[in-house]
């Protein structure tokens, strides 16, 4: 009897792809369109996820786009806490597609929202655009908006260098300047500033909103840069919290989760350049059988990052440009010579954990980036 | 007033450990130890390794450091710093420097603690270079960081010993007026010829400051006996 399901490839069966599968030999990437190699200029953004990818990408001697530095006398981990080094420029996380073009626009001199610095408790200012970038704020207004100005032109030459862009899609959920649209990384009151309903108001983005963000993020991106390729992923991190009373945490996780992933399937399908990397599938599948979060269940565990990277080596790396055998063979997280260093100087602010006071004090868990 | 030597006879490691995790070495805690078990100190004075910080940004890197501050021009290529960040890196600094001594006496000790911040720096980039001290090969060529960069780090460096001072319920004793010129650098009839150092006039001024300390507010005619400690 002939029917549609028969003499597909292996990968389309759930029992013969993930079920009866080891779980390190399950991936759902298929077929790059791209590859890169160790010498192609990478530029990573997006959630505290993106972090991750960034550090093997480092750990493995990729070639990551680095323009706004740190004065190189600063000690490495002082700059590394103030925001240089974990990005190609102090942009801190970009959680939403919306975040993401509004940053290529501000760079582009096209957007400059009205939105003013924030105060901190302690009387220096923090930029509402990355306000926990800079651990103690800034001294004054002017020395706010002349680290800013050095900040977009710094991203704006970072996406003119970057031959592939990693963007990690984290949330849907925003707040934004009811004034001009301008998004905020974390609402105002969290980490710098104040609520002001008349001024600020929650969004939560729209399969539609984010496709359309990230096409004209895009169409910017390639007026800079007409041969930069995109790589999407979705975090696999849990919300932290949601603003929606009406709503369970988990079910407005896996409804943000939905929404990103559909938005990076649109921009894929209608967008040229542009891959879409599994990251969330295989963190969050089944056969991570409950090990691939850690204690508080919301970071991606070492074996679940190792997971994670082994497939987008295996893709995405050009062939003659594989890593060291006992780079691919040795879990990232293990005790390999500077990992410690490494793991201190990526140790990144997740701003989003902000959201929920409780685990920012340790209460129900311990969070690790 | 005596002065004291702690590491008499000489002896080194003044310090245990490198850099960043330096630490006081077991032979000079047992010096301080020996002394404080004298009890006949009214008060400690300590002027620990302050022109370690001048010294460390007298001279321009490459690329030049620079603050986002207009009044302070900044040389092409500079890369700026903010305030609160060059903040952290001079509280390690100082934290090695100074809140070493700082801590490890007032864990011994309940006696009054003074801490002097180093002197302002030299404004004058002709006096610097003409000065006679080990830096004086090296600075005759060296691109200098602008005055106004060096005193602004300076009075962060005074607020970040500031810090350490009300942490361990230290008196932090700030030049006094007199030795500082109107724009807050080293007044000139202080230099000593050295680009780090200030001379005995500004000592005696400070003298004066300190009997003023010692004695609540009015000057003391006679030397209170009192240590001062030098490595």
């Amino acid at each position: 009897m002939i029917h549609p399901y028969r003499d597909l490839p292996d990968h389309c069966y759930w029992a013969r792809s993930v079920a009866h599968m080891p779980p390190d030999e399950v991936d759902p990437m298929l077929e790059a369109p791209f590859r890169l190699t160790r010498r192609t200029p990478v530029l990573t953004a997006g959630s505290c996820f993106a972090d991750r990818i960034t550090k093997e990408l480092d750990a493995r001697g990729y070639n990551l786009v680095m323009t706004e530095r740190g004065h190189p006398l600063l000690p490495r981990h002082i700059a590394r806490a103030h925001g240089y080094g974990r990005h190609a420029a102090r942009y801190g996380n970009i959680y939403t597609a919306r975040q993401l073009r509004q940053l290529l626009e501000r760079a582009m001199g096209l957007f400059e929202p009205v939105e003013p610095p924030w105060r901190l408790r302690n009387g220096n200012w923090a930029d509402p655009f990355r306000p926990t970038v800079q651990p103690g704020g800034f001294v004054s207004r002017h020395e706010l908006l002349a680290d800013r100005a050095r900040h977009l032109a710094c991203v704006r030459t970072a996406f003119g260098t970057a031959r592939v862009f990693i963007f990690t899609l984290g949330l849907t959920e925003a707040w934004h300047s009811l004034e001009d649209g301008a998004v905020f990384p974390v609402a105002p009151g969290v980490a710098a500033g104040e609520l002001d309903k008349t001024r600020h108001g929650f969004v939560d983005f729209s399969v539609e909103e984010i496709a359309a963000d990230l096409a004209r993020f895009l169409s910017l991106a390639r007026k800079i840069n007409p041969e930069l390729k995109v790589i999407l992923t979705v975090s696999p991190v849990p919300l932290a919290a949601t603003a929606r009373p009406d709503r369970h945490v988990l079910a407005a996780t896996t409804l943000s989760k939905a929404k990103l992933r559909l938005a990076a399937e649109i921009s894929c399908r209608e967008q040229p350049g542009v891959a879409y990397f599994p990251a969330y599938e295989i963190v969050t599948g089944p056969h991570g059988r409950g090990r691939h979060f850690t204690g508080g269940l919301r970071d991606a565990s070492p074996t679940a990052i190792k997971r994670v990277m082994a497939s987008f080596f295996r893709h995405f790396a050009q062939e003659t440009d594989a890593p060291p055998p006992q780079t691919q063979e040795t879990p990232p997280h293990t005790a390999r010579p500077g990992d410690r260093r490494r793991a201190r100087l990526f140790a990144a602010a997740c701003d989003e954990v902000l959201n929920d006071e409780t685990e920012c004090s340790g209460g129900k868990s311990s969070h690790v980036h | 007033m005596r002065f004291v030597f702690l590491n008499k006879p000489r002896f080194q490691p003044n310090f245990a450990g490198p850099g960043a995790r330096r630490a006081l070495s077991s032979r000079l805690t047992g010096a301080l130890e020996a002394l404080l078990a004298e009890r006949r100190w009214k008060a400690l004075l300590l002027a620990p390794l302050g022109n370690e910080c001048l010294a460390r940004f007298l001279v321009a890197d490459d690329p030049p450091l620079a603050l986002h501050d207009p009044s302070i021009p900044a040389p092409a290529g500079a890369v700026p710093v903010c305030i609160e960040t060059l903040r952290c890196w001079l509280r390690e600094i100082a934290a090695r420097n100074a809140g070493l001594f700082l801590s490890a006496l007032r864990e011994r000790t309940d006696l009054p603690l003074f801490l002097l911040p180093p002197p302002p720096p030299i404004a004058s980039e002709r006096t610097i270079r003409e000065g006679k001290g080990p830096l004086h090969a090296a600075l005759a060529t060296a691109r200098l960081n602008p005055p106004k960069l060096r005193l602004a780090i300076w009075e962060l460096y005074r607020e970040v010993l500031a810090e350490l001072a009300r942490e361990t319920m230290t008196t932090l004793l700030p030049p006094p007026a007199a030795t500082r010129d109107r724009a807050g650098f080293l007044h000139p009839s202080c230099t000593r010829g050295d680009p780090t150092h200030a001379n005995a006039r500004y000592g005696a001024c400070l003298w004066s400051e300190i009997l003023r300390h010692l004695s609540g507010g009015h000057p003391e005619p006679a030397s209170p006996p009192r240590m001062e400690l030098s490595t």
